[in-house]
């Protein structure tokens, strides 16, 4: 088996929504109080309403929750976009 | 002769300061989202001349008046405060002298925050099970309030002002322990998360260090003030205390489920709710009494216990077990039952 075969997900390269996408979308729709689906994934999180140390908490508490990662608050602001985001959750999934 | 809890007491100061009036000092933090993150109500704010000293001299008193014991029986003092009277003499020596407890009495005073409890049990322990104590009063006592910013909703909402007193003493029991087993943890790596920048021997304080200056989320703070940087102190809880209680629980050689009732350090709500499903611990053998009087710090894990005691949550043939966390990093978890 190539090693190549097994990489990080990138939706935008096959056109479908990964499930962790999905997944980082609604614990931030929650962690913001904003429905989850009208996300797309390409917004700026610093441009997102309520985006504060509060949410960070939530995500943190989320992805502990859903996925049983503790992610560092330095990584979860050090993310651009919802979709940075999703990359580093699936990451450390994938790592732990 | 084993140690053993024989009394728990809590005094919490007069003035309130309540939720509804936070959200209306901070607009853009109505009373629901305050009430939903923190799940406080009621905090209780030490008055201005009112300090450490003064909390473990009430608290004690409350003690002495139910009449489990007298001054007199006192043979040692341990007093935990991160916000004592003065940097010297210890508070344990002011505590002992204004109570009217024997001269030939031990006394010191312990700087730990929200692990302070569980340390004061184990050094409790120690001293009685080596019979350097017999009757021993623990006071847990903090006035962190005097260190908040009154612009710094961060900790401005979590935060309370309280005491506890603790009876530990020496009996002959039934052979197992009623304190114990204990694990311990430290990480100093973590001390600038949870802090009071200025005012010790490093940094004295002066009128540069006090002058606020606007920080996150627009929290207004001064080098003089409580710092706390809330997602890095909830990213050590989610990594120490679940391994902290499997520690426990091990070294106790006991499964969770036979364990029952869990009293956690008092943090905040959100943070504990967060924790007991993380754990799998039944809402009904979980503590959660915090709403009237916020994070009392070292004594949130006595004043849960008392208060699951008078509500019926705890009964004497329990096994329960005690976990805090917080400043330092320090943590520990022990096991307690009433004899």
């Amino acid at each position: 088996m190539p090693s190549t075969w097994r990489r990080d997900p990138n939706p935008m390269e096959i056109g479908i929504e990964d499930p962790v996408l999905a997944d980082v979308k609604e614990i931030l729709g929650r962690a913001l109080e904003m429905p989850g689906a009208s996300l797309t994934g390409n917004e700026a999180l610093a441009d997102l309403r309520a985006w504060d140390s509060l949410a960070v908490l939530n995500l943190m508490a989320g992805f502990d929750a859903r996925y049983g990662i503790t992610l560092s608050p330095e990584k979860i602001l050090a993310c651009n976009t919802i979709r940075d985001l999703a990359i580093l959750v699936s990451r450390h999934r994938d790592s732990g | 002769m084993k140690a053993a809890i024989r009394a728990i007491e809590y005094f919490l100061p007069e003035r309130v300061l309540s939720s509804q009036q936070l959200a209306t000092e901070f607009p853009d933090w109505p009373l629901e989202k305050i009430d939903q993150r923190t799940g406080i109500q009621e905090r209780h704010i030490a008055g201005s001349d009112e300090c450490s000293s003064d909390l473990g001299v009430a608290v004690a008193r409350k003690l002495f008046d139910s009449g489990v014991c007298q001054p007199g029986d006192i043979d040692y003092v341990l007093l935990c405060t991160q916000s004592p009277d003065y940097f010297l003499p210890s508070t344990a020596c002011l505590v002992q002298d204004r109570l009217g407890i024997p001269t030939s009495a031990g006394a010191l005073d312990f700087n730990l925050g929200c692990s302070g409890y569980i340390y004061g049990l184990s050094l409790a322990q120690g001293l009685i099970e080596t019979g350097q104590a017999g009757r021993l009063l623990l006071i847990t006592a903090e006035t962190y309030s005097k260190f908040i910013h009154p612009l710094d909703k961060s900790v401005r909402t979590i935060f309370g002002d309280g005491a506890a007193a603790t009876l530990v003493e020496a009996i002959e029991g039934d052979g197992s322990p009623y304190i114990g087993p204990f694990v311990l943890g430290t990480d100093g790596r973590g001390a600038g998360n949870l802090i009071v920048p200025t005012g010790g021997m490093r940094r004295s304080r002066s009128a540069e260090s006090a002058v606020p200056k606007e920080a996150e989320s627009g929290n207004w703070r001064s080098c003089d003030n409580l710092y706390m940087d809330g997602p890095k102190v909830f990213e050590f809880t989610l990594r120490v205390v679940p391994d902290c209680v499997a520690a426990a629980l091990k070294k106790a050689n006991k499964q969770i489920q036979e364990i029952d009732h869990f009293v956690f350090h008092q943090a905040n709500e959100f943070m504990l709710e967060h924790l007991r499903a993380k754990l799998h611990i039944p809402p009904e053998r979980f503590s959660i009494a915090l709403r009237g009087c916020g994070n009392t710090v070292s004594s949130t894990i006595p004043i849960a216990m008392k208060q699951g005691r008078e509500k019926g949550q705890i009964r004497s043939d329990h096994l329960i077990m005690l976990v805090g966390f917080g400043v330092g990093y320090s943590w520990g978890a022990t096991f307690v039952r009433w004899p």
